[in-house]
């Protein structure tokens, strides 16, 4: 059997919000995640404070607009801005959504690639040709989706076709997971556990609200629920402890706070690695 | 085309103009709402935040009509969540005309409060900085002037840098206004976030600026005052001269100028 790698680290989704604490308390945090597109065009402050943070942080990359589903041309400017960002900031991981969020233009919101061959030969495409240019691996988050237009393959899938073909890494959103077992109907166990371990970059978790019981929206704005921290549980000890990094982007509590409830995701590595 | 396109274009085309697209067949309505709301709601926040002075001045009906129809409408091109307002200014802009229940100076405050965000997010190179008054004034002969890099300068027909609610429907002005926005490099107060600050210029002054505007490497005094000259043989020489030494200390002090390290 492979040798299981030991990969205890536990991240926040950084956020202006509480950037000035995160300087002033240096919070005991494994990596801080930031929006690329959040940072590149925001001036001298942004700069700065960012090069502080890396100083003394590990930082990861989780981007909104490669578009990568798109049937747009590839903004290839945009991804090598991504690049010059990467390097500058001494970053080693960029992921982006399994998602599309542009079609003649930008929507500025995650829409539903639909599931089916074709789509995902076009996708695997586009990754490869991200690859090319970052000159590192590109890792696709599953997303969260509320409906699935066009569906002709499961979205495990398709998902495990454009990561075969791009030869590409998956962070692991597990409460996309769980949303997306309840709003179609599947079993989040099951998906999980079909998941390639080897491709398993780093994980999500997050907190998500209840529209009607067949219909949760992912908000990022809610304390993570129990199942949500059962199946992480789950994940962990079907692929070994990967990364796992807390999502919190509205009604944000604050730096101690956060920095407590990331603690939830120590203890659950420490509990699979015993 | 392959069937994921056509679908993808049904699903897109939908999400922009819900009132007329037809609804994708295959999806229940109540989920192509949650699309809907969500990128409403994203878009809006953007352009709330971005343009409050506009967005206190329309009516909350006559607001959403315009988001509504920059969503439809809008071919963004900029994969930045913060440019979303400069697409909202470039929509504007390509608008034939606009609806009636807007006011006629909505172009041209939109593109005002976007140049407060540009001068806001533009980056000030370390070489640059900012002097004192009486720095200023020692150091003015031998200085290279830079016009602060995050200056954006517009002119316009009404008066958009004094529009509020309580100053809803200002006339134009014949003359017109010429304002140029920019951000200091030194804040009143330490800890507090940096503050753009505008400045109303008269036609020496925006000509001093446009020499400034143009020159890569910066301008001494006395090249300034060469410069302006040639460009304002009304004035006499000995006036402009007078000028210059009086306006450079003073947009040096505001920030509006910065000299390199």
């Amino acid at each position: 059997m492979r040798r299981r790698q030991v990969r205890r680290s536990v991240g926040i989704g950084l956020r202006r919000e509480f950037l000035a604490d995160v300087l002033h308390e240096t919070p005991a945090v494994g990596f801080w995640e930031v929006a690329p597109e959040n940072w590149i065009p925001r001036g001298n402050e942004a700069q700065r404070e960012l090069a502080e943070i890396r100083e003394r942080y590990p930082l990861t990359t989780h981007g909104l607009s490669l578009s990568i589903g798109s049937p747009d041309p590839l903004d290839e400017p945009f991804v090598l801005a991504i690049k010059d960002f990467l390097n500058r900031y001494k970053i080693d991981l960029y992921s982006e959504h399994l998602s599309y969020c542009s079609a003649q233009g930008h929507l500025y919101d995650l829409l539903p690639i639909p599931f089916t061959e074709e789509a995902a030969n076009y996708v695997a495409e586009r990754v490869r040709r991200v690859q090319e240019l970052l000159e590192r691996p590109l890792i696709l988050e599953n997303v969260s989706y509320y409906a699935a237009p066009g569906q002709q393959i499961r979205e495990l899938e398709f998902i495990c076709q454009v990561l075969d073909q791009a030869d590409c890494k998956l962070l692991l959103d597990v409460n996309n997971v769980y949303v997306n077992s309840v709003n179609h109907s599947y079993d989040p166990y099951e998906f999980i556990r079909q998941l390639p371990s080897e491709r398993i970059a780093y994980g999500h978790i997050a907190g998500h609200f209840d529209e009607a019981p067949d219909l949760l929206i992912d908000t990022h704005g809610t304390d993570v629920k129990p199942e949500v921290w059962k199946l992480l549980e789950f994940a962990y000890q079907q692929h070994g402890v990967f990364p796992t990094l807390l999502e919190r982007d509205f009604n944000i509590p604050p730096l101690a706070e956060l920095c407590r409830q990331a603690q939830q995701i120590s203890a659950l590595q420490d509990a699979a690695d015993a | 085309m392959p069937d994921y396109r056509q679908t993808q274009r049904e699903f897109v085309d939908w999400l922009r103009d819900p009132d007329n697209a037809p609804a994708p067949d295959s999806v229940e309505m109540r989920r192509l709402r949650v699309y809907r709301r969500l990128i409403a709601n994203n878009v809006n926040n953007f352009l709330r935040s971005g343009f409050p002075v506009l967005r206190d001045v329309l009516s909350k009906a006559v607001w959403q009509q315009l988001a509504d129809r920059f969503i439809r409408e809008h071919t963004a091109v900029s994969p930045y969540f913060s440019e979303i307002g400069k697409e909202f200014v470039d929509f504007l802009a390509a608008q034939q005309e606009l609806p009636e229940s807007v006011p006629p100076y909505t172009y041209e405050l939109a593109a005002y409060e976007r140049m407060e965000v540009e001068a806001l997010f533009a980056v000030i190179p370390d070489e640059l900085h900012q002097l004192s008054a009486s720095e200023a004034a020692a150091t003015a002969e031998d200085s290279r002037w830079y016009l602060n890099p995050s200056a954006q300068i517009g002119s316009f027909s009404f008066p958009v840098a004094w529009i509020s609610a309580d100053n809803a429907a200002p006339d134009p002005s014949p003359e017109g206004y010429f304002l140029l926005v920019f951000r200091p490099l030194k804040k009143e107060q330490e800890d507090q976030p940096a503050r753009v600050r505008f400045l109303q210029l008269n036609p020496v002054t925006a000509v001093l600026v446009d020499c400034l505007r143009q020159s890569q490497s910066g301008l001494t005094r006395n090249e300034l005052t060469q410069q302006l000259v040639q460009l304002l043989p009304q004035l006499d020489a000995q006036v402009v001269r007078t000028g210059v030494g009086q306006i450079l200390p003073d947009f040096a002090e505001r920030g509006v100028l910065l000299a390199a390290r």
